[in-house]
């Protein structure tokens, strides 16, 4: 695909090309924006407001990065806005400021999947896994996650090593129970 | 490392994942999109509307100040009235300076003085300049012989420029004071020239014919440019006053009821407040911590009010107005405006410039601005008598759309952080105006002012956020420069 062209008609307002550019990503930015919200109806909502954003912005695009990555940052912080805004995750959305918590060295050998990890994500706090998805999926430096959430450094690298631990050990728990399932069926 | 194995194989894993959206987004993507491009064709439509209005306005100032000079009537008066201004040629020779060769125009003005002086000031050529231009466009100028008969304009028009005596034929020195006279605009051509008679148009009556003191001719350019032309203004006794033939007449518009046009712009303070006399405010959000978390360590849901303080901030104006009048002392006003009024308050660090998002803190000041066209009636009032610089009293409303702000929301949560939002405003706001000027100057008869000016935004202006139940106000001087039709 001629992303630059695709560009260049989006910017000239072309219905095709804008229908085109949509098609081309909803699919893949719908699965970054459920990963920060809690259902699909919410993941929507954020995916429509980011992609009029898209193509609001469009003339900000430079060509220099690849189109995808412009568009999911932008459906990033869509999702912040969104969980920010929405009096639903609002208060969910707390941050205390708590002790270090060391992040663990744990890696289980545990089959990820995207489908299962993606809904194992959503059952963690807003606060977790907002952080989680920020450091871990996105990969952005706690620096940089405190800058955009208004907390401290600390307090980002905190959650984070809860999320992480929350989620391996629901991981092993799923693992050990499809080993007995497997087991018990055999 | 083992974490950043694990991060690597969530990330490897979460880009895999794609979820098929419903049409429904995309219907509504495409309606957003679609309201987009027709605020950006509402707003092509005003600003060409603008242009509009500012070229048409400018059209029928200038084309009005070229029919004002343009109607010309020469007709077969017979009395000569006190304005009437002689014009003598110098060139003419002593034996013909007591031929009573005068040229006689009579300007009819409402202002005999400024015109005498317009007259006095004004050379030759320029007063032929007009008249070829004028009888060029041939709108109103009409040329009447001395019986009123008319002239062939055809014929003449076209390379004539004034009427003249031919000295030559104006022999008859008995008749120097009180004979009939019957060019108004006499312009004696040098001796040499004075020898040829030039071609006389008009049918003479029977008196001048006898007397042959005077014929109308025309003269040419090379004619005219050789004159050296003394212009008296001399005052002539109705009664004694014989024949005038040339009467060069400048219409006199009624322009009472016929809007002027023209330009205001001002400058000032502009806050937001409950009330005209909150001027600064800490504004509260509606919005209840939760019990526990950080921005409420308490126990109870408590309000949170944001970081910093809305200020006052500078503001402006700019726009074109038409002006018509009521009666003697009241006129009404109209016309588009362009106005931005600013806050400023303190905010943190930016972290997302796609969608204008910063921190809380409270270390580097930002502008809030409000980007508005207006649309103000206003009426105005002269207070006292005052001629020379009479004062007015302005009061009115004005409709205004929001066309683009970048002022800041805030959110107390434990995010803390301002954001863009400017959905939360009323895009159609409604105020009311008043002010005071006074008429310091004219610039070529056209009044310039200068004065207070306040505005206060009556309803709302927002719907939610931290501006909802806020009032915009503004202060300032406002000046506005006139085109008066004379």
């Amino acid at each position: 695909m001629d992303y630059q062209k695709l560009v260049k008609d989006c910017l000239k307002h072309r219905p095709e090309a804008q229908r085109q550019l949509y098609e081309h990503y909803a699919a893949i930015m719908l699965g970054v924006c459920f990963r920060y919200t809690k259902s699909i109806t919410d993941a929507e909502d954020v995916l429509q407001d980011g992609f009029i954003k898209v193509f609001k912005h469009l003339e900000q695009y430079r060509s220099q990065g690849e189109l995808g990555a412009w568009i999911r940052r932008i459906m990033v912080r869509t999702a912040l806005n969104y969980l920010k805004t929405n009096r639903k995750y609002q208060t969910d959305l707390v941050f205390d400021e708590m002790p270090l918590h060391p992040v663990s060295t744990d890696d289980p050998v545990v089959q990820l999947q995207a489908k299962e990890l993606s809904e194992l994500i959503i059952q963690l706090p807003t606060g977790y896994q907002t952080i989680f998805n920020l450091h871990a999926v996105e990969g952005y430096s706690h620096i940089e996650i405190a800058a955009m959430l208004g907390i401290s450094d600390g307090t980002s690298r905190s959650q984070y090593a809860r999320a992480r631990a929350l989620l391996i050990e629901w991981l092993k728990k799923l693992s050990s129970q499809a080993q007995h399932d497997h087991y018990g069926r055999t | 490392m083992a974490e950043h194995n694990f991060e690597r194989r969530v990330r490897q894993e979460m880009s895999d994942l794609e979820i098929d959206p419903s049409d429904a987004v995309w219907e509504k993507v495409k309606i957003r999109i679609e309201k987009k491009k027709d605020k950006r064709r509402f707003f092509m439509l005003f600003f060409l509307l603008g242009v509009l209005l500012i070229g048409g306005g400018y059209y029928i100032f200038f084309s009005f100040q070229q029919i004002k000079t343009s109607e010309i009537i020469l007709n077969n008066s017979k009395k000569i009235n006190n304005n009437d201004i002689i014009i003598e040629s110098q060139s003419s020779k002593s034996s013909k300076r007591n031929n009573t060769q005068t040229i006689d125009s009579s300007i009819a003005t409402t202002d005999v003085t400024s015109q005498r002086k317009k007259v006095a000031s004004t050379t030759i050529e320029s007063k032929l300049t007009n008249i070829k231009k004028t009888m060029k466009k041939n709108k109103v100028s009409r040329l009447r012989s001395v019986k009123g008969q008319p002239i062939d304009d055809e014929r003449d028009l076209a390379s004539r420029k004034v009427l003249v005596t031919d000295s030559n034929k104006i022999q008859n020195e008995e008749e120097k004071t009180s004979q009939n006279i019957n060019s108004q605009i006499v312009v004696s051509t040098p001796a040499s020239k004075n020898d040829s008679a030039v071609n006389v148009t008009a049918p003479l009556s029977k008196a001048e014919e006898q007397s042959d003191t005077a014929k109308r001719a025309i003269l040419t350019d090379a004619d005219i440019t050789k004159d050296t032309i003394n212009i008296g203004l001399n005052k002539m006794d109705n009664d004694t006053s014989g024949n005038v033939a040339t009467i060069i007449k400048t219409k006199k518009p009624a322009s009472n009821n016929k809007w002027n046009v023209g330009f205001n712009g001002g400058g000032g303070i502009s806050y937001v407040g409950n009330s005209v006399f909150s001027s600064e405010k800490a504004l509260s959000y509606d919005y209840l911590a939760a019990p526990g978390s950080n921005a409420n360590p308490g126990g109870y849901y408590s309000r949170i009010t944001p970081l910093s303080p809305v200020r006052i901030s500078g503001g402006y104006f700019i726009g074109i107005v038409a002006e018509r009048k009521l009666s003697l002392k009241a006129t009404l006003t109209t016309g588009i405006k362009y106005t931005n009024f600013a806050v400023s308050n303190l905010r943190g660090k930016e972290y997302d410039s796609l969608q204008l998002q910063f921190s809380g803190n409270i270390n580097r000041s930002y502008r809030n601005n409000f980007n508005f066209i207006q649309v103000p009636l206003e009426v105005n009032l002269q207070l006292g008598k005052g001629k020379k610089m009479p004062l007015y009293w302005h009061v009115g409303i004005s409709l205004s759309t929001l066309i683009s702000s970048n002022t800041l929301q805030y959110k107390p949560d434990t995010a803390r952080s301002y954001y863009t939002d400017n959905a939360l405003f009323n895009k159609i706001q409604f105020g009311i105006n008043t002010g005071f000027s006074i008429q310091l100057f004219k610039v070529k008869d056209n009044p310039v002012t200068v004065g207070p000016y306040f505005y206060y935004g009556l309803s709302g202006l927002a719907k939610d956020g931290i501006y909802s139940k806020q009032h915009l106000m503004f202060a300032g001087l406002r000046t506005q420069f006139l085109f008066k039709r004379k």
